[in-house]
């Protein structure tokens, strides 16, 4: 996973990656908002971003807004550092799109949980998505019979049309994944034997 | 008083810090070696992220009072609160607080006031750094 970290205050900016570091993930690191929108909109965009509310030409705020906007992009987790504790700054924050925020100053076991956290929604959320992409492939590849089937009730072929039986087995093997192999079941099996033996040599 | 003591944690850079033992009283050195977690090296690396940027910040925001750019003044007190903050400095914190809010509503007789406030408290925490740093 990849992680960026934009704020332009080298000492918060430092810490940020002294604690992301551990986590083993790609860190890019920025120091104002329309750097961090080059980083978000790239090809390689990250999947947790650590965003400063108050930064040079794009603040984090704003960021969190673009980057909701532009659904085409996958998941992101975003954590909001503001050094702004007002309740309503908090809600502006996670109401333009943060996942998260963590106040200023931090400590790097903090920014580093809440960090784990981010990413451990992140892998859920692509396990999910896998999950339901194979769910989605597997029903695609299933064919199923449904309604009412026409069956002749001695010789149980199925009309297919109304001029043309059809073997079960042929039937089932032509409209599902089914397969069909032959054997005698045992109440079958004396009647099958009886007329084995009787048959002419 | 409380004190915290770190050694040297070798990660195949060195010279970075100091390579003797070191001992760091509270105040503004101890709250950010708190912060990282007892961690030397990054200590020592944030320290001197400080001890490089304080200076430009100050100087800019002295250069936006010049022009009488409040924006950029009040942009550059809180970029410089954020780094006071880390070392627990709340009166550098306090003061660069007023004069962010003071250069925000456009107060520029207020904020020139405050810069030079800023300018006393921040060179204190500059000196105290600088020496915590070194142990």
């Amino acid at each position: 996973m990849r992680i960026l970290i934009a704020d332009d205050e080298p000492v918060s900016l430092g810490l940020a990656r002294a604690a992301l570091a551990e986590t083993g993930c790609d860190i890019t690191s920025v120091a104002d908002g329309d750097a961090a929108w080059r980083a978000l909109e790239s090809r390689t965009s990250p999947t947790l971003a650590i965003l400063d509310r108050q930064m040079p030409h794009v603040d984090g705020v704003e960021l969190c807004r673009r980057a909701r906007r532009a659904g085409a992009y996958p998941s992101i987790y975003i954590v909001l550092v503001t050094s702004a504790g007002a309740p309503a700054d908090i809600a502006d924050g996670l109401e333009a799109g943060a996942d998260d925020y963590i106040p200023k100053p931090f400590n790097r076991a903090e920014l580093r949980a809440r960090a784990n956290v981010g990413l451990r929604m992140l892998a859920l959320q692509e396990s999910l998505a896998r999950r339901v992409a194979d769910l989605e492939a597997a029903l695609a590849s299933v064919k199923q019979l449904r309604g009412l089937l026409p069956m002749c009730c001695y010789c149980k072929k199925i009309r297919v049309d109304n001029s043309y039986w059809q073997q079960l087995e042929s039937y089932l093997a032509a409209n599902s994944d089914a397969q069909v192999s032959h054997g005698i079941c045992p109440e079958c099996f004396p009647q099958a034997l009886g007329a084995i033996e009787d048959a002419p040599r | 008083v409380s004190t915290l003591h770190f050694r040297r944690i070798s990660r195949g850079r060195a010279g970075t810090f100091p390579a003797h033992s070191a001992r760091v009283t509270a105040g503004p050195c101890a709250a950010l070696l708190e912060r990282v977690g007892g961690d030397a090296q990054i200590f020592v690396e944030l320290c001197d992220a400080f001890l490089d940027d304080a200076p430009l910040r100050l100087g800019a925001i002295r250069a936006a009072l010049a022009r009488a750019d409040v924006r950029t003044v009040a942009r550059e007190a809180h970029a410089f609160k954020g780094a006071a903050a880390a070392f627990d400095a709340a009166d550098l914190v306090a003061v660069v607080g007023d004069l962010e809010r003071a250069a925000a509503s456009g107060d520029l007789a207020s904020a020139r006031q405050l810069s030079a406030l800023v300018d006393r408290h921040a060179g204190a925490l500059i000196d105290a750094v600088r020496t915590g740093k070194d142990g």
